[in-house]
């Protein structure tokens, strides 16, 4: 296996893991040990035991599943509040949306990612005045084409099993204009975060592992 | 979500047909993971179900008594170098449920049926 795709999944897992440690925060620690070493497993399992399991993969099955552990970490706290119980309501429409796109796989996702930017252009549309001078109005024009983009998506993957040369066309289609969005707005910040974050990580272990090493330099200088 | 209490979700109802799928192999017992590949080969999804959905229902599950579980010893995992899996298994109570759920399904899409009538 290539380097590139083992750190891949070494990283989807520790953010996978990263996760269960917030939502987990705060709970008993029976409860709280036992779904951290529980998803610890699935994760381990996933990754070794499915050779075609990349990190994207491993990173999307645990963000759709991000409502039921809202929802999961709600019920275990007090519910007894009406903004909980509100919550609670709309963590369960998400969790159907997530087992929609569960069901669906990469074209479920796609159309997700399509209405949401759709919605962010009609929010746009709605609430800003159209006039030559209005710049924002350029998102209602790229939501449209998102949509536009899921739909071939769409098509072009049901069709591609019965006719694979116009299906290929109307797939390639769809996906050029929805990845180059999912790249500007998603996958850019994205890796940015991450290797922002992990720069930051590394400082903090390099900087603890000097003042342990060299404790007359570091926090024991301070402390005498 | 508000639900009537006993009945069950589809995800779960899905669950316990992998558990009795499971019942007549060795152990009779399954993972997460391995529940998770079952439910996706049984669903014809076209990806695994996400860890919060599956182990909140996992949990539902067992805490009505439906299903069982045990941690695995620690010294087959380490054996193995990997981490504790948690093994669950269906009750008694699991199998009745998974009967009468089953059983409700067959009712609500037989032909004649008031308001779900074959199309």
């Amino acid at each position: 296996m290539k380097l590139a795709a083992l750190r891949a999944k070494g990283l989807a897992t520790w953010l996978a893991l990263l996760w269960v440690r917030c939502y987990t925060r705060g709970l008993a620690q029976e409860l709280r040990e036992s779904r951290r070493a529980e998803i610890a497993s699935d994760t381990w399992d996933q990754v070794h035991g499915d050779r075609y399991a990349s990190g994207a993969w491993v990173l999307v099955r645990c963000l759709l599943g991000v409502p039921a552990d809202l929802s999961w970490r709600l019920e275990h706290s007090a519910t007894a509040h009406a903004p909980g119980r509100a919550a609670l309501r709309l963590l369960a429409i998400a969790e159907n949306g997530g087992r929609w796109i569960v069901r669906r796989g990469l074209p479920g996702l796609t159309v997700l990612f399509a209405g949401f930017y759709a919605l962010l252009g009609f929010i746009v549309l709605v609430t800003i005045p159209l006039n030559e001078n209005a710049p924002h109005a350029d998102l209602a024009w790229f939501g449209g084409l998102c949509l536009l983009a899921s739909a071939f998506i769409v098509i072009g993957s049901r069709r591609l099993p019965r006719h694979a040369k116009s299906g290929s066309a109307i797939l390639i289609v769809g996906a050029i204009p929805m990845s180059l969005a999912l790249m500007v707005t998603v996958v850019v910040p994205g890796v940015a975060a991450i290797v922002v974050g992990s720069e930051v990580v590394r400082g903090v272990r390099a900087r603890r592992r000097q003042a342990a090493g060299n404790p007359v330099a570091g926090g024991g200088a301070r402390r005498q | 979500m508000r639900r009537k209490p006993g009945t069950l979700l589809p995800l779960e109802v899905a669950i316990l047909g992998v558990a009795i799928d499971i019942r007549g192999e060795e152990k009779g017992e399954f993972h997460g993971y391995q529940a998770a590949r079952l439910l996706k080969e049984r669903e014809e999804a076209k990806m695994l179900t996400a860890h919060g959905t599956l182990y909140k229902a996992l949990e539902r599950l067992q805490v009505g008594g439906l299903l069982e579980s045990r941690w695995e010893d620690p010294d087959t995992a380490a054996n193995e170098e990997r981490p504790r899996r948690r093994f669950y298994k269906i009750t008694a109570a699991g199998e009745t449920a998974w009967q009468e759920a089953l059983r409700s399904a067959h009712l609500a899409t037989a032909p004649g049926t008031p308001g779900l009538a074959p199309i």
